[in-house]
């Protein structure tokens, strides 16, 4: 019989098929680009007022968006703007924002972003909590805008009132003053024009006066040179004598105490003398410093050990993680607390303390023979399992290529491996673990599948199955406690953090156990 | 005190009592229904039988009232924005309200409407005729064969139901703010695209995701509970209609207050 063209297989994979379309129209539209923390990078710029930058608000250059507004937190009376920048844009310290509203009747805000030159440091290239952008513009909010111009008018109001005073004032009106000013330029016209033959004659005097004056300066030009030559020594030499008399009596002291600092500089130069040469014999610290090249040597290659040491120990950071999960069939659960000490971003130690309800179990086989009466040897074998609910500890070695992360290492106090896929700008982690390889009770190692997804800053839900390659089953060893084994699916959650005082004691007590030991190994050599 | 003042009292307390009491067994019940999740035999035709009965038959309703709340919604917003001169921004409102809260609540009411009550109908009707009880005679345990394929399509479902309901309800936003309203198509789709993050898509198809469980566990739920004859299926079935619908807006609740803020 045929099937029905409508049959539920084939209506539902159709919903799944219109719905996946759906997904992947949306995805591909919404998905900006740029913005992950892959392609952007970080800077941060405080402003005395934040009105109408929201989260996501747009930073633009020439009016095209090259970044967005994280975040906006207030740290003391100022809103420090977290911004993440597209990584092609190369913004540099000496870089400027400017607040700006976009539309007078919209509140929304907008910050306009000046790169900056290049003879100042990227921030792209420098540590996160150095990527301040220094040079800010609040703008002009809409609010301020109308209060100044309510200023503005106000001050035109009393302008235009004073002008319409004067214009009919008692004490004389514009009018007034215009015909006042007119009959005055009248008067002075007509003066000009009956005085015209007199101020003919005065400049025509005025004229000849120069001209004399200029060849009598021509012809004596020599000996006003020589006067004047002779005026500047002679003033020269007044000065001496001034000075001279001045400091007669200041005299005899100042010889002296230059006497005494000529003493103190030869005593000086004496020392320096003999300590550079035996500097030079290579005597004292500082002389073993400069002639033993070996010891230069060391101290240099210490100094740069020290260097880096330091180098790294601020770079290090510290996740700790606390987890539990909640396993459905065994009806337990499962708590976790590790550290994570991340000395770069794609590559981490992780140091972890399970307690498993499972619990671990060994097997251990006995072998008795006996012999009664020269008869036959008997061998008896006896397989032992040994259940105790003991604290299990992983320390993995993890290192991450893209959005994968591989795990090698001690998992729960066996030998195992592990992978994560980050989804979603690291909010979901997809992890798998293969571990304890040898188990008595199954030939299968026991393989863990699990999905974290941060749903805030610090806090994650869990969800996935345990010891999947592995049927479940429960039982009681013969005598002993209760065991349990196999496929168990378990939902949970945990916090994780950064912890900046516990890195602090570690590489301090790190430190410490290491001096112990180089030094008791020192002791012993 | 009045005369039959203590007895009313006393019968208050008892009825909240037995609400608690209600409440504990329910979520006995879901931590049973997971445990018997993972266990086989499986059942995949049965999975697939409840993703076309919830899924599919719930297919007709969402399209239409999700292009319908996508029209409305773009004219409410033209008429507010308009008055500013920001009717650009009407597409963004719509998908990001869509996205993130219209369209996983309003699936999940309307499900609970179409399909939840059928849950809800069908499995009381088995429990009155006592054919749950003749299951367990024969070694089949009732929630592995009923609950445990309800939950299953319910999960896989609502996600996608959702997914429908954000699409057609832009594509109703889209016709009237650009034939009807006339907004320029550019700053519409601009503005849309400005707003709305793959991270908002993600945040309501998992809320859709925690609502499938929740309207599954309960409909199931007060069915299985359920007692009295066919007027005890009745009383069941409304009341796990009203519970679900209630449990989904307490819970989107709890979603916006735990996630206001934080970006996600």
């Amino acid at each position: 019989m045929a099937k029905p063209l409508l049959n539920k297989a084939f209506t539902v994979g159709l919903l799944a098929a219109a719905a996946a379309v759906a997904f992947i129209i949306a995805f591909t539209f919404f998905q900006k680009g740029g913005y992950s923390e892959r392609d952007s990078y970080t800077i941060f710029a405080f402003f005395g007022d934040a009105t109408g930058l929201t989260w996501k608000s747009r930073v633009q250059i020439a009016g095209i968006q090259v970044g967005e507004v994280e975040g906006i937190s207030l740290q003391g009376q100022r809103a420090r703007l977290q911004l993440r920048i597209r990584k092609d844009i190369d913004f540099r310290a000496d870089g400027c924002l400017t607040k700006r509203f976009p539309s007078a009747l919209l509140p929304d805000a907008l910050l306009d972003a000046v790169p900056g030159s290049l003879r100042a440091p990227s921030l792209r290239d420098l540590p996160a909590e150095q990527r301040e952008v220094k040079c800010v513009d609040e703008g002009v909010s809409v609010a301020k805008l109308m209060g100044s111009l309510e200023k503005i008018s106000n001050d035109i109001s009393a302008v235009t009132g004073e002008l319409a005073g004067t214009m009919r004032g008692e004490k004389g009106s514009i009018r007034d003053i215009i015909e006042n000013l007119a009959r005055i330029t009248a008067n002075l016209d007509r003066t000009v024009a009956e005085s015209q033959g007199k101020v003919r004659a005065i400049l025509d005097s005025t004229e000849s006066l120069t001209g004399t004056l200029a060849d009598v300066t021509a012809r004596d030009k020599e000996r006003y040179h020589a006067i004047a030559k002779n005026v500047e020594e002679a003033s020269a030499r007044l000065n001496e004598v001034l000075a001279s008399l001045q400091d007669k009596g200041e005299l005899k002291g100042a010889v002296a105490e230059a006497r005494a600092a000529l003493e103190k500089l030869n005593a000086s130069l004496e020392d320096v003398k003999k300590t550079t040469a035996a500097i030079a014999e290579g005597k004292g610290v500082a002389g073993k410093l400069l002639t033993d090249e070996r010891l230069g040597n060391k101290v240099g290659n210490a100094l740069e050990g020290l260097s880096n040491y330091v180098d790294r120990l601020v770079k290090l950071q510290l996740q700790v993680d606390l987890r539990s999960e909640w396993l459905l069939s065994q009806r337990g659960a499962k708590a976790y607390f590790g550290l994570r000490l991340l000395p770069r971003p794609d590559k981490y130690y992780i140091f972890e303390l399970v307690n498993d309800p499972r619990g671990g179990s060994t097997q251990t086989v006995e072998v008795d023979s006996t012999q009664v009466n020269n008869g036959p040897v008997t061998t008896t074998t006896t397989t032992k399992q040994i259940y105790d609910n003991r604290l299990f500890f992983s320390l993995e070695f993890a290192k991450r290529y893209g959005p994968t992360t591989f795990r090698v290492g001690i998992i729960e106090s066996s030998g195992g491996v592990g992978a994560d896929l980050h989804l979603l700008d690291d909010s979901l982690k997809i992890s798998f673990n293969l571990y304890q390889f040898s188990r008595p009770q199954t030939d299968w190692a026991r393989a863990k599948l699990w999905a974290d997804y941060h749903f805030l800053r610090y806090f994650y839900v869990t969800a996935g199955a345990d010891d999947i390659l592995t049927t479940w089953r429960s039982g009681r060893y013969p005598g002993g406690p209760r065991f349990s084994v196999g496929r168990d699916v378990f939902f949970g959650g945990g916090v994780t953090f950064t912890d900046e005082d516990l890195k602090t004691l570690l590489s301090i007590g790190g430190s410490a156990i290491g001096g112990a030991t180089s030094s008791s190994g020192g002791g012993g050599r | 005190m009045t005369p039959g003042g203590f007895p009313a009292t006393f019968r208050r307390v008892r009825r909240i009592r037995d609400a608690i009491e209600d409440f504990g067994e329910m979520l006995f019940f879901a931590l049973d229904t997971l445990r018997w999740a993972v266990r086989p035999p499986f059942r995949p035709e049965l999975i697939l039988v409840q993703m076309a009965a919830i899924g599919v038959g719930s297919v007709f309703i969402v399209t239409t009232t999700s292009f319908f709340t996508g029209v409305v919604l773009a004219l409410q917003a033209n008429y507010a924005m308009r008055q500013l001169g920001a009717e650009g921004y009407v597409g963004g409102s719509v998908a990001i309200s869509l996205a993130r809260e219209l369209a996983p609540v309003l699936t999940a009411l309307f499900v609970i409407g179409r399909s939840g009550s059928a849950i809800s109908t069908e499995i009381g009707t088995m429990r009155v005729t006592e054919q749950i009880d003749a299951m367990e005679t024969m070694a089949v345990n009732p929630v592995q064969y009923l609950v445990v394929p309800r939950l299953l399509a319910s999960l896989a479902m609502f996600p996608l139901l959702t997914m429908v309901f954000d699409a057609l309800g832009y594509a109703g936003a889209y016709l009237m703010g650009i034939y009807v309203a006339r907004i320029p198509e550019g700053p519409f789709l601009e503005h849309t695209r400005t707003l709305v993050d793959p991270k908002d898509i993600f945040h309501g198809i998992f809320k859709s995701l925690i609502f499938g469980a929740v309207v599954a566990v309960i409909t199931c739920w007060r069915g299985y509970s359920a007692s009295g004859g066919s007027k005890g299926v009745g009383e069941s079935t409304t009341r796990a209609v009203v519970a679900s619908s209630i449990a989904i807006l307490l819970v989107d609740v709890g979603f916006v207050l735990v996630t206001v803020g934080s970006g996600k």
